[in-house]
């Protein structure tokens, strides 16, 4: 099965990222016509009818979220969320790198259904290539007239800026990405109210992921139902996916929603490396629950899909574990990075992060008893759904999948450590 | 009781902020519509004129934003590229996230540690995902990415960054093709 590439279209051409470049293949054609002959509805009516889902892990339908936003006369935002920060997530990078006026296109295009006379793209910060491509397009399309005040004689003003962050994962959730933005340290918010209602200085706020965003053209231009032939009835279109790991060619492939995830794996990026096998993989990302190779490599690659086999698509990155890799130390691995970015706000993600990695540390040295295992499940069942984020359930989805489904492997770890005590 | 008050926000004057970081943050503070949103790009200002995130320079981006020092010592120290202590002038950031541990990120962290003992100028870190696991194991070096690395260019990344040349120019994440493009 080949990539279909829609996002990627062209991105052989190094030209692509320059404001010529883009209009060569057709760029800002869009935004040109959005902005001369379309109102807000219309352009609401095309992203709800395409049923477009979010690409930054949650799925959720990007219309429906832009439609929440009040009508009337105020000052409302919109905020494309480009900390892309999800061990296994470098798509984002790719689509900005090779493309960014698709993104800037998108984001004018989506800031009219908005409502939103300002604009801001939070990159992390240790994307600085990136952002340096970004500031460069940014300042192309203030040149030309795509952003600014009166944009192509429509009357519509929108202000663009490009925020780098400063290195924390926090940021990439929507209200701590908000905090962050306004200047502070990048906690959540309670929730609700949602963004959409109360978002970035308090008014009402859209927030979506780049690869969302570079979607927004090509719909306006060709039409929900257009979009609706690419991918699977509840996932249409297609995805930029992430494969890295164990495979031989690592990188971002673009498919059609609902291809067999084996070709994703196997025939796109090679598979396993020379002699190994596969053993699990992580399909949405390091908080996705890990499937199992016989769980998993039959499954149609989409939102549905993943969900039913009871873990998800999140950001639609596939991290693949042969057969040399230890899941008590992925698991380890995984959960360091949780604790590491924990902001500490929650009691159970701030303390469940921590216990767990002891706990786990201590799997792998062989310190533990099978009782531990028992205790590490626990914690985590504690820290699901008890806090203002998703960031501490972000651990415990795939740590308890890995402690249930390779438990002979976490016993195996603990064995071994008594049995060196006790010849010792 | 503390002998004194908390700082408050330090007048322009009492501060001796040089006009070009002024004017940098100022600038910025012209263009959010409320003027706390640019902490953090005030201190990323304030970290490239001094190498790090000094006392002295969040005291005079505190006086340009109207802050207080605390509130911006308080958003520094929760970022991991904001510095609050010195470090060397050049950054070494190893991923040693999950895609890049199965490729050898522990042993190139290794391998940078060791190519730069003694040399004080590069922080070498080991990080959390940079956001490149298709060119595992790699490094951001200076801001820019390279991979995927040998534990053997570590030593040779080194040199060339300590001499001013250019690191590693066939390791540059910016000059690879799309992975479907790359046999095609």
């Amino acid at each position: 099965m080949p990539e279909t590439r829609l996002l990627l279209q062209h991105c052989e051409d190094p030209e692509l990222r320059t404001l010529a470049g883009y209009k060569r293949h057709g760029g800002y054609a869009t935004q040109e016509k959005a902005y001369r002959e379309l109102e807000a509805d219309e352009i609401l009516k095309e992203l709800e009818d395409s049923g477009l889902r979010g690409r930054g892990g949650a799925g959720f339908s990007m219309g429906k979220k832009a439609s929440f936003l009040p009508r009337g006369e105020m000052a409302k935002y919109l905020c494309c969320n480009a900390d892309e920060s999800e061990p296994g997530a470098f798509k984002d990078r790719e689509l900005m790198q090779r493309n960014p006026h698709q993104l800037i296109e998108g984001i004018a295009i989506a800031a009219i259904a908005a409502g939103a006379g300002h604009a801001f793209i939070f990159i992390r910060g240790e994307y600085d290539s990136q952002a340096d491509i970004l500031d460069a397009a940014v300042a192309e399309a203030y040149e030309a007239g795509y952003l600014g005040k009166d944009i192509l004689g429509s009357r519509r003003d929108l202000e663009l800026i490009v925020h780098r962050g400063a290195g924390a994962y926090i940021c990439g959730e929507e209200t701590a990405l908000l905090d962050a933005l306004e200047g502070k340290r990048g906690n959540p918010r309670l929730k609700p109210p949602f963004p959409a209602v109360q978002g970035l200085y308090g008014g009402p706020t859209l927030i979506n992921n780049v690869e969302t965003l570079s979607n927004v053209p090509r719909i306006v231009a060709h039409g929900a139902e257009w979009f609706r032939g690419f991918g699977t009835e509840q996932s249409p279109g297609t995805k930029v996916v992430s494969v890295s790991g164990g495979v031989r060619r690592p990188g971002n492939y673009e498919v059609e929603l609902g291809i067999p995830t084996r070709e994703l794996i196997y025939d796109l990026a090679g598979g396993p490396l020379e002699g190994r096998e596969l053993k699990a993989f992580y399909p949405g990302g390091s908080s996705s629950p890990v499937l199992t190779a016989e769980e998993g490599l039959d499954l149609p690659y989409s939102f549905e899909a993943m969900a039913e086999a009871g873990s998800m698509l999140g950001s639609g990155s596939i991290i693949v574990a042969d057969d040399s890799v230890s899941i008590p130390h992925m698991a380890l691995r995984t959960a360091r990075f949780y604790h590491h970015e924990s902001c500490g706000k929650c009691t159970p993600c701030r303390e469940g992060t921590n216990w767990t990695v002891k706990m786990l540390e201590r799997v792998v040295r062989g310190e533990a008893t099978p009782m531990d295992l028992d205790i590490i499940s626990s914690v985590q069942e504690n820290i699901m759904g008890h806090c203002l984020c998703v960031l501490g359930d972000s651990m415990a989805m795939p740590v308890s999948a890995m402690v249930r489904k390779f438990r002979d492997e976490f016993e195996a770890a603990i064995e071994a450590g008594q049995a060196e005590a006790v010849a010792a | 009781m503390p002998d004194r008050a908390p700082e408050g926000v330090p007048e322009l004057h009492e501060v001796d902020c040089p006009l070009e970081l002024r004017e940098q943050i100022e600038t910025l503070m012209g263009r959010y519509p409320d003027r706390h949103s640019v902490s953090i790009p005030a201190l990323w200002a304030v970290q490239r004129l001094y190498g790090w995130c000094t006392p002295a320079g969040i005291r005079q981006a505190a006086a340009v934003m109207r802050v207080t020092p605390a509130y911006l010592e308080s958003v520094a120290s929760f970022y991991d590229l904001l510095h609050t202590e010195p470090v060397g002038s050049h950054k070494v950031a190893v991923c040693t996230n999950i895609s890049c541990w199965m490729r050898g990120g522990d042993e190139l962290l290794d391998a940078f540690r060791a190519a730069t003992a003694g040399a004080d100028d590069v922080l070498v870190t080991g990080f959390e995902c940079l956001g490149a696991c298709d060119i595992a194991p790699m490094a951001s070096i200076d801001e820019r990415y390279f991979g995927p690395l040998e534990a053997s260019d570590a030593a040779a990344a080194i040199e060339q960054l300590l001499a001013g040349g250019e690191v590693l120019p066939e390791k540059a994440l910016e000059t690879r093709p799309l992975a479907g493009d790359a046999n095609a």
